[in-house]
């Protein structure tokens, strides 16, 4: 990364939360274009509204959210829009739109106020299908598509926003193994061959280690954890955050080291804790 | 290309019910008359009358308001309850959601009540339709919280609904049974057996002001049925334009109901028949919405003007036709919604 250019999205001294009662203080985090960090943690603990103040749908409590080097907190949803895209989790619509429709809305932040989409919109989500491998869904409608392809969608969406950032809220949750793997694929593909920045939430520790350039962790006591996977997600977090034995597994393929975990209780499992939020 | 042809010829057929509409009545028209009569009013043209003089009266001053009448507010209520699903991502609201018509019956029952002018019925009425909806809102902005504005909406406006009912009910006990009670309860059956052209220029106006907000907006509310957060994210500012397509959908809602009474199920019925036609997309969905409102209360009003012996009330009428409609459309689509 050129030294002189400012980090894609950088965090310094950010605390979040709802109505005045922060969640998550201190957060300093800070990531450049092309890199893929997964957010982790326990349910509960925050992660939720870090990703929402993140995506200023929560304004943060204090401290500074700066993209490409400039305070972010003053621009308009449009000019965000145009830097951040967002993947939500795989959701249902109330009307049957076709899937060419749903992706050409990503349009939207670049169309003026009473604009409808043009042609070369329309091409520009036909690209979008075609870099996911899912241009023969286009005149499919979004309702009647499987949960997998309707992730797929969402991703096309955000990428017709042409954004320099995605942020991805649990993309494999409700997903088949199978289609865990392709979209965790064309995440991956997005961040490596696209030089986007993303950011995607996971409950998964082998999806941190595997697929993750940087990993941020939070722990049961709502500290940010932020640095490689393989330091990050350690069988000692796995056990202090989710009260898990487990044992990170190394294997080498390829000339490159691969990481997975695996727990090692089979039997009945310690409770395990329960949500924060409740306790609290 | 191929949904402009497809609007065109929707919008052609809609000028063939309205023409035909014209020999629809009791005074018989000659068939050639009718186009005559009306190009003989505009100005530049000369055509020698050869037409009673009664006919002329039928086709302008009594025909002519009440079929463009008809035309206005079917577009006007099915053009607000394809907006109304569209902001409120669902396909069962109707353009009485936020209070407008209980709103505007109770500002209609009270000037009836004080033996109001027919123009200041209609005012009223207007009026306290957009003060309804302005309370909804109202209450709904300033309130402090983070709860989903959709459903807040909804149900402040269930709540303003209800208060506006009882006062309408109110007004109807303390009535005269002899005479201002029939009158509020036939108002409120729904009628455009008294259009005056002047009436109708009046409510032309936010009808067709509320009509340019929506088409302006229309692609935009496709954005609006992923969700505030989404639609937020996706870089639409998502207060402005629900704010903005309220505001649109309330003017035409009001000015169609001061102008022919509570005429029920068209803004609910027109726009979910015609996305099971056109599709979803509300570039589409609204204008044919329109058009396709356009000709189905032009259709309803002449068969209240000929089923009976008497006028069959619009209100009554809509409700019988849509009702069967609509419970069609319900079973038909069914599996989809389990």
């Amino acid at each position: 990364m050129n030294a002189a250019l400012p980090p894609l999205i950088e965090l310094s001294g950010v605390a979040c939360g709802y109505d005045r009662h922060a969640v998550l203080a201190d957060i300093e985090f800070s990531m450049d274009k092309g890199e893929l960090v997964c957010l982790l943690g326990p349910n509960g603990v925050g992660k939720t509204t870090l990703f929402k103040t993140i995506l200023r749908l929560l304004p943060p409590l204090a401290g500074i959210i700066k993209i490409g080097g400039e305070n972010a907190a003053g621009w308009s949803a449009r000019r965000f829009a145009r830097m951040i895209g967002y993947v939500p989790q795989v959701h249902t619509l109330p009307f049957s739109f076709s899937v060419l429709d749903v992706v050409v809305m990503g349009r939207v932040a670049h169309l003026g106020t009473f604009a409808a989409p043009s042609r070369k919109d329309r091409s520009h989500a036909e690209m979008a299908l075609e870099a996911l491998s899912i241009g023969h869904l286009r005149d499919r409608i979004y309702t009647e598509i499987s949960g997998g392809e309707r992730q797929l969608v969402l991703v096309a969406r955000a990428l017709t926003q042409e954004p320099d950032l995605l942020v991805l809220d649990e993309p494999t949750s409700n997903l088949d193994y199978g289609n865990q793997v392709a979209v965790l694929g064309h995440i991956r593909r997005l961040a490596s061959e696209y030089g986007i920045g993303v950011i995607m939430t996971t409950h998964d520790p082998n999806q941190a280690l595997d697929y993750a350039t940087a990993v941020v962790a939070i722990d049961r006591n709502r500290m940010l954890h932020v640095g490689k996977p393989a330091e990050i997600v350690s069988e000692a977090y796995l056990n202090e955050t989710y009260g898990v034995r487990a044992r990170i597994m190394r294997m080498k393929m390829d000339g490159e080291t691969r990481r997975f975990c695996l727990p090692l209780q089979r039997g009945a499992v310690a409770a395990p804790f329960k949500d924060t939020q409740s306790c609290a | 290309m191929a949904t402009v042809v497809r609007l065109l010829s929707l919008a052609a057929a809609v000028a063939g019910i309205f023409l035909l509409s014209f020999w629809i009545g009791r005074y018989p028209l000659h068939l050639a008359d009718v186009p005559l009569i009306l190009l003989s009013h505009l100005p530049g043209l000369s055509i020698t009358p050869h037409w009673p003089k009664v006919a002329d009266i039928v086709v302008m001053d009594v025909r002519l308001p009440r079929l463009t009448a008809a035309l206005l507010v079917g577009m006007a209520l099915s053009a607000s309850g394809a907006a109304y699903q569209g902001v409120f991502r669902n396909p069962m609201v109707s353009p009485d959601i936020l209070g407008v018509a209980a709103g505007a019956s109770f500002g209609a029952s009270l000037a009836i009540l004080c033996n109001a002018d027919i123009v200041v019925i209609q005012l009223a009425a207007f009026g306290s339709g957009l003060l309804a909806v302005a309370m909804t809102y109202a209450i709904v902005v300033l309130r402090r919280g983070r709860s989903d504005g959709v459903l807040m909406l909804v149900l402040v406006g269930i709540i303003v609904d209800i208060v506006f009912s009882a006062l309408v009910a109110l007004l109807k006990y303390a009535a005269d049974p002899d005479s201002t009670l029939p009158e509020i309860t036939f108002w409120l059956m729904g009628s455009l057996a008294s259009v005056s052209m002047r009436d109708l220029t009046a409510a032309a106006v936010p009808i067709l002001i509320g009509c340019a907000l929506l088409s302006l907006l229309r692609w935009r509310l496709n954005v609006l049925s992923f969700g505030d957060e989404e639609a937020k994210a996706m870089g639409v500012n998502v207060r402005a334009v629900r704010g903005i397509v309220i505001l649109g959908a309330t003017l035409m809602t009001s000015a169609a109901v001061a102008v022919a009474g509570v005429v029920s199920l068209i803004g609910l019925v027109v726009p979910h028949l015609t996305r099971m036609i056109v599709g979803p997309n509300h570039a589409l969905l609204l204008p044919a919405s329109m058009l396709f409102g356009a000709g189905f209360l032009l259709v309803v009003d002449d068969l209240a003007r000929t089923l009976g012996s008497g006028e069959i009330p619009l209100g009554i009428l809509s409700s019988l036709i849509g009702a069967p409609i609509f419970l069609y459309l319900l079973l038909k689509t069914a599996r989809a919604w389990t």
